[in-house]
């Protein structure tokens, strides 16, 4: 029988990088009204960007730098590039990002091999909480999540930027009559989120290792969540990103690695059955 | 019913009222039907997969052609379809004839308990819900290892024409291969261009329109999912029942055949049957020809049959953006013209 302090500080790590996964996903649902099945492209980019600046022998600080910068820069090309021409089309926007998911999948795969890379820590050493040894660089992953998501909440209620981006959340037509550029905003959100899947990436590779089903398996875990937390709620996504990362860990741990699949899928057909909104959405049913 | 037969009735059936692409239609039947007596055996079992596959690609447009709900894991009723009437071949002895009927009916009520409640959401719901159920069926399938042989799938049930020699058996599968898909085709012709594919389409383009002229969106959204649950449920569990197809998760339930049925979709056109029919024919050997090919992608060097996802994937993108009708529309539009023009000299 697994220890338990050690499996509840294992689902609190992955649980703070599954909230990173989602609220980017939620943010680009819930202000600008597509839904990226490319998400998982920029935690793709994160973990290998990262892994090939430190193997060059840079220092993993600038391959952290560099894991924040191109997956932004990944999505501020997709979002001008392809999205911004068919966003009024929400079928087509998810055929063309699924294709970039499963061709970057494939790319990696083919290009960079199938064997997983290690990125290295960001922090060494180790420290004991309550006779448990636990890697420093676990505790930074964690510190980090909610640094980042921190921030996010701050610039969102706090920043006239956040208050434009709540509004075209709220309402496409008002925020057009009070002269906001939707087009900017919804760029604002495509980078913002391309940082955090960066971030969630690096770390992926770093906690576990980089491998090229890295993308496509941090987004299906990332559908369930956002659904539980209400799709384009980002507190919704925090809150329900926790939930969804204790239960499949003790699932895992307690009673067959073999259902780590199986839990999300469970999760949202119920929340399908009893509550389609989600734990902070808005009415969605017809 | 009657509505059906209503709208059926309007249209003419006088030969001398036909379009040019009724004309075209019928040639390229014939040529279907002379086909395999003309060619290697090895090509025509090619062939046979590919009515079905034209089957799963017009069981897929009718949900996400018509009303606009995208599925990208309708590999999920294949699979429930070719494995339920496989394992009841296997496991109870069931003859297909008597097996496949209940594969059919096992799809369809798995296809209405999974998609009916997402169907009646707005938004994503849908597409999400489709993407998650073939991994959760793999991963059942992998869990049951014992019931289901796991990620190597099932072995092959017995046949359903039990043919003397090898030649026979192959000729026979093709003729119902080529029975099927031609059934699959009017049947569905004649349901989408009745009132009810109206409303399918009307979906589409406004739901709200749709519920504002007093019919639930929901309801035709899920008459939708059912029929083509039967249709995806029926081909698949003829599909494991022939020399081609076998219940594994590789040929019924991997995220590249919804991927390949959407190119398929795509090319031929969204939202038409014919288009869907024709687009998954052309596109299984477009596909098996760039698989097998020994082509070099100039400049960089690439064998081509490796990177044949990545070449269709782009050429789907250009499609998208350039040509979101499909081919075939413009092709049959660019014909007419022609036409139009050759007959005015």
């Amino acid at each position: 029988m697994p220890d338990i302090l050690s499996v509840t500080l294992n689902a609190v790590m992955l649980s703070a990088m599954y909230a990173l996964v989602a609220v980017g996903l939620t943010l680009i649902y819930g202000v600008a009204g597509v839904f990226n099945l490319a998400h998982g492209v920029t935690v793709t980019l994160g973990a290998y960007t990262a892994y090939f600046v430190t193997s060059a022998g840079y220092s993993i600080w600038l391959g952290l730098l560099v894991a924040i910068v191109v997956p932004a820069l990944f999505n501020i090309a997709l979002y001008l590039g392809l999205i911004c021409r068919i966003e009024e089309k929400a079928m087509i926007v998810m055929v063309v990002t699924l294709l970039l998911e499963l061709n970057s999948q494939f790319l990696v795969r083919t290009v960079i091999g199938p064997e997983s890379r290690a990125v290295p820590n960001l922090i060494e050493a180790r420290t004991t909480i309550m006779g448990l040894t636990v890697q420093n660089n676990r505790i930074a992953a964690f510190v980090t999540s909610w640094v980042v998501i921190g921030i996010l909440l701050a610039i969102i209620e706090y920043t006239h930027l956040g208050r434009k981006i709540q509004a075209v959340s709220m309402s496409k037509k008002g925020t057009q009559l009070v002269g906001i550029d939707q087009r900017r905003i919804y760029l604002y959100t495509w980078v913002i989120a391309g940082v955090l899947g960066g971030v969630a990436g690096l770390f992926f590779g770093s906690l576990r290792s980089a491998s090229w089903s890295i993308g496509l398996d941090s987004l299906l875990i990332a559908f369930p969540i956002v659904v539980l937390g209400g799709i384009g709620s980002i507190r919704g996504s925090i809150v329900a990103a926790y939930i969804l990362g204790f239960i499949n860990v003790f699932m895992i741990s307690y009673v067959s690695i073999r259902l780590s699949g199986v839990v999300p899928l469970i999760v949202f057909i119920a929340i399908l059955l009893v509550r389609p909104e989600g734990l902070f959405g808005r009415e969605v049913t017809m | 019913m009657y509505e059906l037969l209503d709208s059926i009735s309007t249209q003419t059936l006088d030969p001398r009222d036909w379009q040019h692409r009724y004309y075209a239609a019928i040639a390229g039947l014939l040529g279907l039907a002379v086909l395999p007596n003309v060619i290697d055996r090895f090509t025509v079992l090619v062939l046979i997969s590919m009515f079905y596959f034209a089957i799963f690609v017009m069981s897929w447009d009718i949900v996400s052609g018509y009303t606009g709900q995208f599925s990208f894991g309708h590999t999920f009723i294949f699979a429930i379809g070719g494995y339920t009437s496989a394992i009841l071949n296997l496991d109870y002895g069931l003859a297909p004839i008597v097996s496949i009927p209940l594969g059919t009916l096992a799809a369809v009520v798995a296809g209405i308990l999974f998609g009916a409640p997402a169907l009646r959401l707005k938004g994503p719901y849908f597409a999400i819900l489709t993407f998650l159920l073939p991994t959760i069926l793999q991963d059942t399938f992998i869990f049951f290892n014992d019931i289901f042989g796991g990620s190597q799938g099932l072995s092959p049930p017995d046949e359903l024409i039990q043919a003397g020699g090898l030649r026979e058996s192959i000729m026979l599968n093709y003729y119902l291969g080529l029975a099927v898909f031609l059934a699959v085709l009017v049947f569905l012709l004649a349901v989408t261009r009745s009132r009810i594919g109206e409303r399918f389409s009307a979906i589409r383009e406004d739901e709200a329109v749709v519920a504002n002229a007093g019919f639930n969106p929901a309801k035709y959204k899920i008459l939708a999912f059912a029929l083509s649950s039967a249709i995806g449920g029926f081909g698949a569990a003829l599909y494991v029942h022939t020399p081609v197809g076998s219940p594994t998760p590789t040929q019924l339930l991997a995220l590249s055949i919804n991927i390949e049925i959407i190119f398929a979709a795509v090319i031929g056109g969204l939202g038409t049957v014919g288009g869907a029919a024709v687009g998954g024919l052309v596109f299984y050997l477009l596909d098996y020809y760039v698989g097998s090919t020994s082509a070099v992608v100039p400049v960089l060097d690439l064998p081509l049959a490796e990177y044949d996802f990545v070449l269709f994937s782009l050429l789907i993108l250009v499609l998208l953006y350039r040509v979101p009708a499909g081919i075939l529309p413009r092709v049959i539009e660019g014909g007419e013209h022609l036409l139009a023009r050759l007959r005015r000299r």
